[in-house]
């Protein structure tokens, strides 16, 4: 549990560095998060993503087919509808985002069913539980980048836009913490939550990284970026 | 390793080319495929392939971590000269209106270069469990199915009739049986050189995913319509790998 705790407050805490890769974040003008640094960043967390994800269904399904898949059917439509109110637009930069509470809502939403991930996966083995958190982690620097670039005035500021960073990626330690209590002491339960883990990840894989990515960079870089990631962490889970 | 004749493999891999073909059906009722139809159409395609893939990695590391994952980085590297041999063609002349013969020799052209790794891809895949085989060749069957509406929508659109129309996306995979049966032999033969073909073969796969089927679908329709098909379907490839 204690394991879990820290996992999960480190992938959060990482969220904190986002701001750095804001520019102009001294000034109430415009700010932009770069966008190749956040595409490469989105390409490369999506590709964690998928392997990961990956990884935990195969675990799920091996325990209990229908109960996974039950689950990761319920992961994908809980996402899609979650977002469906953020989804007003496709472009981001037209989503309604513009005052701190519905920035830090739409961001702390992302971070409910990373947490269940991340505990679910701790439940399976520490290798595979660092491996999520480190996903985590590197998927938190660019997602808070952009959170930060939506806000404005004294949000975007120093010390106070890493902490509103940190703040919105809570859910993950939360739920992280509940996700491995669940799968511990109730463990027919783990392979519906490793299903929903699996849902939920590749259904923001897919609405929201990879969509990201490629208004960022070029679709080559992202497919190679992504097909490496991917691979590595299919082949680390593989031997988990 | 289970043991296959060649002419079961490429019986398979006939079927996969053959699947191309019903991408034609639909112009015998419309002359067009809407954006959004062709959208959920690729998605579709790349939650299979995706599912598919990702099952060929974990086979491959049962036989060789590293190996696997050499294989999958010459599969992209494959993909990436592919690309840089054929040019950048593939956005520009995949439309569906104003199409030349220079166009439909094009996508036709490009089709069937793409049609080898799918093809390599089946007949690895053979050289894994039967389990494996049949989900790879039912993916990629399925995969073929927007392949042949992308080739019938640019020949309809030039007034090509609807046999024209099937031979010519039965044609773009015919590398598939092709190059199945060589890349079966090799890998059944060779036995060192499976995890390096299953990586191959699902590197391939999942980079045409990513930089094709996905930008493709998501320029056509929300991204949101397209998550919703690739994640479900993507499931429902795990589940049939792990009945079948």
């Amino acid at each position: 549990m204690r394991d879990v705790l820290l996992l999960g407050a480190l992938a959060a805490l990482c969220a904190g560095f986002g701001p750095l890769f804001v520019r102009g974040r001294d000034g109430d003008g415009d700010a932009a998060a770069p966008a190749p640094l956040i595409g490469f960043a989105d390409a490369l967390a999506a590709g964690m993503m998928l392997g990961i994800g990956y990884a935990l269904m195969t675990w799920g399904i091996g325990r209990d087919p229908l109960a996974a898949t039950v689950g990761a059917a319920f992961g994908v439509v809980l996402m899609y509808w979650m977002r469906l109110p953020l989804e007003t637009r496709e472009s981001p930069e037209q989503l309604p985002l513009d005052h701190r509470g519905w920035a830090v809502a739409a961001a702390s939403i992302h971070a409910i069913p990373e947490g269940l991930a991340l505990g679910a996966a701790a439940s399976l083995g520490l290798t595979i539980a660092i491996t999520v958190a480190a996903t985590l982690a590197i998927h938190n620097v660019s997602e808070s980048a952009v959170l930060v670039s939506r806000l404005h005035g004294a949000d975007r500021r120093g010390v106070r836009a890493a902490a509103l960073s940190v703040f919105t990626n809570h859910p993950q330690v939360v739920f992280s913490v509940a996700a491995y209590a669940v799968c511990t002491y109730v463990p027919p339960l783990t392979a519906p939550l490793l299903g929903l883990s699996f849902g939920a990840l590749v259904y923001l894989c897919f609405a929201e990284l990879l969509p990201d990515s490629y208004r960022s960079i070029g679709r080559s870089s992202i497919a190679l970026v992504v097909t490496i990631a991917a691979g590595l962490v299919a082949l680390a889970s593989g031997r988990v | 390793m289970a043991t296959y004749s060649v002419v079961a493999v490429f019986g398979y891999a006939l079927i996969t080319a053959l699947a191309t073909s019903l991408g034609a059906l639909p112009f015998v009722f419309i002359r067009t495929v809407s954006a959004r139809t062709s959208a959920l159409a690729n998605a579709t395609a790349a939650g299979l392939m995706l599912g598919a893939s990702f099952g060929m990695i974990v086979e491959g590391t049962q036989h060789g971590g590293w190996a696997t994952f050499i294989g999958v980085i010459i599969g992209v590297a494959f993909i990436l000269v592919t690309q840089a041999v054929i040019g950048d063609h593939d956005a520009e002349h995949l439309g569906v209106r104003g199409a030349g013969a220079r166009r439909i020799l094009l996508v036709i052209v490009i089709m069937t270069v793409h049609s080898f790794a799918e093809g390599a891809a089946v007949g690895v895949s053979f050289g894994g469990s039967g389990a494996l085989a049949a989900t790879i060749t039912f993916a990629v069957a399925v995969h073929n199915i927007p392949e042949g509406l992308a080739v019938s929508a640019v020949m309809r659109a030039e007034g090509a009739s609807i046999l024209s129309c099937m031979w010519w996306s039965l044609f773009s995979s015919i590398p598939q049986p092709i190059a199945a049966v060589p890349a079966y032999l090799f890998v059944s033969h060779f036995s060192r050189a499976l995890p390096y073909g299953l990586g191959f073969a699902a590197g391939a796969m999942v980079f045409m995913v990513l930089v094709e089927l996905l930008p493709e679908a998501y320029e056509r329709t929300m991204s949101r319509s397209v998550a919703l098909v690739t994640a479900l379907t993507m499931v429902a490839m795990l589940l049939i790998q792990r009945l079948v």
